[in-house]
């Protein structure tokens, strides 16, 4: 069917998002993404409509995939997630912002819902030859993002790169997304031309370069600490899983993975150790680790921004309602100022919309119940993950899994993280429909 | 069979909702805040404020980008050049934007201090005090949903003393500084409220100016208020005969004011070393 064909086509393009600018709005490096966004997904929607009504082999098509999926458990919990987020949204302090959003963010209900599409749409028309074209076209864009960053760093020495993004730390994680699909790539052409070396391989490879290149010109301590813990936790899994797999003649990847991990925690220890000396300054990211404490003005912040945060889901102080739900998307900002600490004064002087902590924005805006869910689709999608059958991709995904989770906890989503958000737990959820199949 | 065309039919009621509305929220949400939000940057930015009077469809009520632009007119408008009555117009048109809105974020202090800014703006063209009174009356209201937030005092206080209330700024800001003592802002704006009684202050604001300047966040605030402030001081208590303020005050203004920090390196060194006070002829300035 070709406007299926479309459809499928409009969603590979949203792989261009993130370089999308509107320079003559409010808040260019959103709203030009936040429209693009709309446009597609609205788009493909009234295809997919059109497809159900005028196509009986498609509607029939659709609602068997359907009905497999009510029983995928990643695809199960992030609905359910979607679904307290829309009550908390109905019971918010201010709906209005809470349904529509605003320029600063472009999420809201809405934008937020866009991505969720997004994500019900891929999983419902993409195959693995459309997964692998969206992860190639990621890599052009990643390189054109990596091409953005570096003229900017030429024209402004010593600033953090944020290209088309506009900030750095989201940039960062973009980076970290594009080692992800250059690892995918990578694996993917290698198995499809039995080892031989091959365009798409070269391709990713350069663009897994310049993506690690592009992080460190971020210098972003959040998503450096992600990509790292990601890293570790994939060499436990090759501890765990590796043993009868050879990573070279007689070593397993159980074997070469202790001493990884034994190695890494060496460096840890020598790393905290030797913080102060000149050293670290040196090197770009670490320099910026090396000056992490309590008293420096990011984690004050960050750590009262936290407080307050909890104090304002108390249910003795807020009521239920606030400890199950949340004070509705985009509404942080009203709790913070109703719970506001004074004393967080000295480390943040203007005013809040998120708490820095991606947990702790679900908590506060979409309430326990939102952050059970929220964590729910981490968990289901880490185990589901876990019992995937040991290959490079899965690697891959469990690798991006776990920087993803941790590096939120430093910041939050932005519009630039959400496709590679949602693309994760589609991917995941196609990956294991696909290992069902087989 | 029956069950299963029951469901497809359902899929395609799903689904037809679900696109109406994307349709909605991409016209309403997306395309008409779009436009809105381009047709008032563009006159902002070619430097015709004065159309924005004559395009009603700015400020419908697209909720996606109302606030920001409302907020955000009511700034330009304050910072604007342009007077007589189109000035007058352009400020009344950003007031009742925001006062007559039936949908304003009345929870979010931002709003009520937008309003402020609105009503000062007024009362600067109009050289009318009652509209600065009128302004701090929506900043008190700011200051009750965020009862705690100490920078809404200090904007607030800034207004009274604009008002010539500096007592109940002082007051004010005194309870800006009970609400957190140890954050060194509540103590300069205090401090600068209280230059208003004169010399009978003096000894309060060298607390709260020390308590400052011990932070270590000094370089942070405004140098020509704290030149002016520790300059009062020098003087102050040079003719007070109190050494020992005096070489405090002196030792800050070797970084305060770099030009002179020679200067008062001396009269530092000259207070440690003989315990007494040198002769010392004030210019102006």
């Amino acid at each position: 069917m070709k406007l299926e064909k479309v459809s499928i086509f409009g969603l590979l393009m949203l792989a261009f998002t993130s370089l999308l600018m509107a320079t003559s709005v409010f808040f260019p490096y959103i709203n030009g993404k936040a429209m693009f966004v709309k446009v597609i997904i609205t788009i493909v929607s009234l295809i997919f409509f059109y497809l159900l009504c005028a196509h009986s082999t498609f509607r029939a098509n659709i609602s068997n995939k359907l009905q497999v999926l009510k029983k995928n458990k990643v695809f199960s919990s992030t609905t359910i997630y979607m679904g307290i987020f829309l009550i908390s949204t109905l019971l918010a302090v201010n709906k209005l912002l809470s349904f529509w959003g605003e320029p600063e963010r472009g999420e809201g209900f809405v934008g937020v819902f866009f991505f969720f599409f997004f994500f019900v749409f891929s999983v419902l028309l993409f195959n693995r030859k459309n997964w692998i074209w969206f992860f190639r076209l990621n890599l052009f864009a990643g390189l054109i993002m990596f091409i953005k960053a570096v003229v900017e760093l030429v024209n402004n020495p010593g600033i953090r790169a944020t290209a088309f993004i506009g900030n750095a730390d989201f940039l960062a994680l973009y980076f970290v997304f594009i080692v992800f699909s250059s690892f995918l790539i990578f694996f993917d052409s290698k198995k499809e031309n039995n080892n031989n070396f091959s365009g798409w391989m070269l391709f990713s490879s350069i663009s897994f370069l310049a993506s690690i290149v592009g992080l460190f010109l971020t210098q972003t301590r959040g998503a450096l600490l992600g990509a790292l813990t990601g890293v570790f936790i994939t060499f436990i899994y090759f501890a765990i899983k590796g043993k009868d797999k050879f990573i070279y003649k007689n070593i397993t990847f159980k074997k070469a993975s202790i001493v990884f991990i034994i190695a890494s925690i060496a460096f840890v220890i020598l790393f905290i150790g030797t913080r102060h000396n000149p050293f670290w300054q040196k090197i770009p990211i670490f320099g910026r680790l090396a000056q992490i404490s309590l008293n420096d003005n990011s984690t004050g912040s960050r750590l009262y921004a936290t407080k307050i945060g909890l104090t304002s889901i108390n249910p003795l102080t807020n009521g239920a309602q606030k400890f199950l739900f949340g004070w509705g998307w985009e509404n942080y900002n009203i709790a913070w100022n109703k719970n506001y600490d004074p004393k967080s004064y000295m480390f943040e002087r203007t005013s809040l919309d998120r708490a820095h902590n991606k947990l702790v924005d679900v908590l506060v805006m979409n309430g326990l119940l939102g952050l059970l869910a929220y964590l729910s689709l981490w968990i289901f999608s880490i185990r589901a993950v876990w019992k995937m059958s040991f290959s490079a991709e899965t690697i891959s995904i469990l690798f991006f899994s776990i920087a993803f989770f941790v590096q939120n906890l430093f910041v939050f989503d932005q519009i630039s993280t959400y496709i590679p958000f949602f693309c994760l737990l589609a991917f995941i959820v196609f990956k294991t429909q696909e290992s069902n199949e087989k | 069979m029956k069950n299963n065309s029951k469901k497809q039919y359902g899929l395609i009621a799903i689904f037809g909702l679900l696109a109406v509305f994307c349709v909605y929220v991409l016209i309403v949400g997306g395309i008409l805040p779009h436009y809105q939000a381009k047709n008032y940057l563009k006159y902002i930015f070619s430097g015709k404020a004065d159309l924005i009077l004559t395009d009603s469809f700015i400020f419908e009520d697209y909720p996606y980008v109302q606030f920001r632009l409302r907020s955000d007119f009511t700034r330009n408008v304050g910072g604007s050049t342009i007077t007589g009555d189109t000035g007058i117009k352009l400020v009344d048109l950003a007031i009742d934007k925001l006062e007559n809105w039936e949908n304003a974020p009345i929870n979010d202090p931002t709003y009520f201090v937008s309003l402020a800014r609105a009503y000062e703006a007024k009362g600067n063209l109009l050289k009318d005090k009652s509209f600065i009174a009128k302004a701090g009356e929506f900043y008190q209201k700011a200051i009750d949903i965020s009862p705690k937030r100490q920078e809404l005092r200090y904007i607030y206080a800034g207004n009274l003393i604009n008002q010539g209330k500096s007592d109940e700024a002082i007051q004010l800001l005194k309870e800006a500084v009970a609400l957190a003592p140890e954050i060194p802002h509540s103590h300069f704006y205090l401090s600068i409220a209280l230059l208003s009684r004169g010399e009978s202050a003096y000894d309060e604001i060298f607390t709260n100016m020390e308590f400052v300047a011990d932070s270590g966040l000094l370089p942070q605030f405004d140098q020509t208020t704290l030149k002016n402030i520790y300059g009062k001081f020098i003087t102050y208590y040079y003719e007070k005969r109190d050494k020992d303020k005096l070489s405090q005050v002196a030792g800050r203004m070797v970084y305060i004011d770099p030009d002179q920090s020679e200067l008062y390196k001396k009269l530092v060194d000259y207070i440690g070393q003989t315990g007494q006070i040198p002769d010392i002829s004030f210019k102006e300035n």
